[in-house]
């Protein structure tokens, strides 16, 4: 064998070990994924009218009442794209912030509602925002790992918050509850009293008024 | 570089010397009340302090002046409600006892005292608001610095409301010192 057609194996052999790393790395990756290293999205984008900010967030005065929920994309916390949009199902969308307490005490409180089944029917639609490393408790993937967080996949909001504003946000934990045909029926922020948000689920998936006096909304 | 981690570690241990310093202050005060032996030791170390206890206070309110404009406007936190009612506290306080050490005025002492006395309260009012969230009656964090939530916490309990906290208990230990180990305050002759 000549000292070329040798070099040539050995080249073609290098080639094919380089191709076969190349193909078994991109195989391995899920499709979309690209690892948060801070658990923000790079740049939320918003489809549709924002919702505006309101003193009457929690009451049936909410301006945000029948208006359609804005759809985000983004990327989930562990870097695959995601969109929040609506589908027909009714949703809850829950914004928290790792470093809240208030987050902090809810979250178990929703786990357990989840667990006892209390919130079938509709959608959890779960937005990690105010997510900063300088801030405690980060990541919030850990933390909600930690919690058994049982709603993946879990939108990353971005460093402007542009998901939490989207939706009229102003405090954490922060909860805007979506009807199956896409319009807002109520928001609410802080933490909620017991039993307050599986009775706002069964309303929502029996497509019945958050308030009592907002049926004509 | 903002050397966030450093400042954090000079401040926490500045914080604990402070806070040895007033609770040393408290105890020999304290003892000074049980005898005549302990009220001997106390205005010893009274005459020893008082006369510099101005002087003292002044660098303690300076380093927490610094410390709040460098976590402010260096590393950019943002002062929360309760932190900005702790800043109206302890800048004014710099600057009165800059103007009382400069003037030689012992009389400072009382123009700096309702400083102390309404900063220290606030001070353990938002430590105990980042302990205990529930304290506020608030059930939610709002998105503009939340008081609730401190930005760093060291050795479990050092935040930087209890570095306030600190500043203004070892200020107020050392103008009532200034007071005991220098007689009764009056007005220098300028």
């Amino acid at each position: 064998m000549s000292s070329s057609m040798c070099r040539s194996r050995i080249l073609a052999s290098l080639v094919a070990v380089l191709t076969l790393v190349a193909v078994a790395g991109v195989a391995a990756a899920p499709a979309g994924a690209d690892q948060l290293d801070d658990e923000r999205s790079p740049k939320v984008t918003v489809k549709g009218k924002k919702l505006a900010a309101s003193d009457d967030i929690g009451t049936p005065d909410d301006p945000a009442i029948g208006k359609t929920a804005p759809t985000l994309r983004g990327r989930s916390l562990s870097g695959e794209k995601l969109t929040l949009r609506n589908d027909g199902t009714p949703r809850i969308l829950i914004f928290l912030s790792h470093s809240c307490p208030h987050c902090q005490a809810e979250v178990p409180r929703i786990v357990e509602a989840a667990q006892r089944g209390e919130l079938e029917g509709v959608r959890i639609d779960t937005i990690a925002t105010n997510t900063s490393k300088r801030l405690p408790n980060w990541p919030p993937s850990k933390w909600l790992r930690e919690e058994s967080w049982p709603f993946r996949p879990v939108f990353a909001d971005d460093d402007r918050l542009r998901a939490f504003f989207a939706y009229g946000g102003e405090a954490f934990p922060y909860f805007v509850f979506v009807d199956a045909d896409g319009k807002v029926a109520g928001r609410v922020s802080g933490e909620l009293r017991a039993g307050a948000l599986a009775e706002i689920a069964r309303r929502l998936a029996a497509g019945d008024p958050l308030f009592e006096d907002s049926g004509s909304r | 570089m903002s050397y966030v981690s450093e400042a954090n570690t000079f401040f926490t241990v500045l914080t604990v010397l402070a806070n040895v310093a007033f609770v040393v202050l408290l105890l020999v005060g304290l003892g000074a009340l049980l005898g005549a032996a302990p009220r001997r030791a106390a205005q010893r170390l009274a005459s020893i302090v008082g006369p510099r206890a101005s002087v003292i206070a002044l660098v303690v309110a300076a380093v927490a002046t610094a410390g709040s404009l460098y976590y402010s406007e260096i590393v950019e936190y943002i002062p929360c409600e309760l932190c900005w009612y702790q800043r109206i506290c302890m800048y004014p306080l710099f600057a009165i006892l800059a103007v009382g050490v400069i003037r030689r005025d012992r009389a400072v002492v009382w123009y700096a005292a309702p400083f102390v006395v309404f900063g220290a309260p606030v001070s353990l009012y938002h430590w105990l608001v980042e302990r205990v969230p529930s304290i506020a009656e608030s059930s939610e964090c709002s998105v503009f610095a939340p008081c609730s939530v401190p930005y760093f916490e060291e050795l479990g309990y050092v935040t930087l409301a209890f570095m306030a906290l600190s500043a203004f208990l070892l200020i107020g230990a050392l103008l009532i010192t200034s007071i005991v180990g220098s007689g009764t305050p009056r007005k220098a002759v300028a």
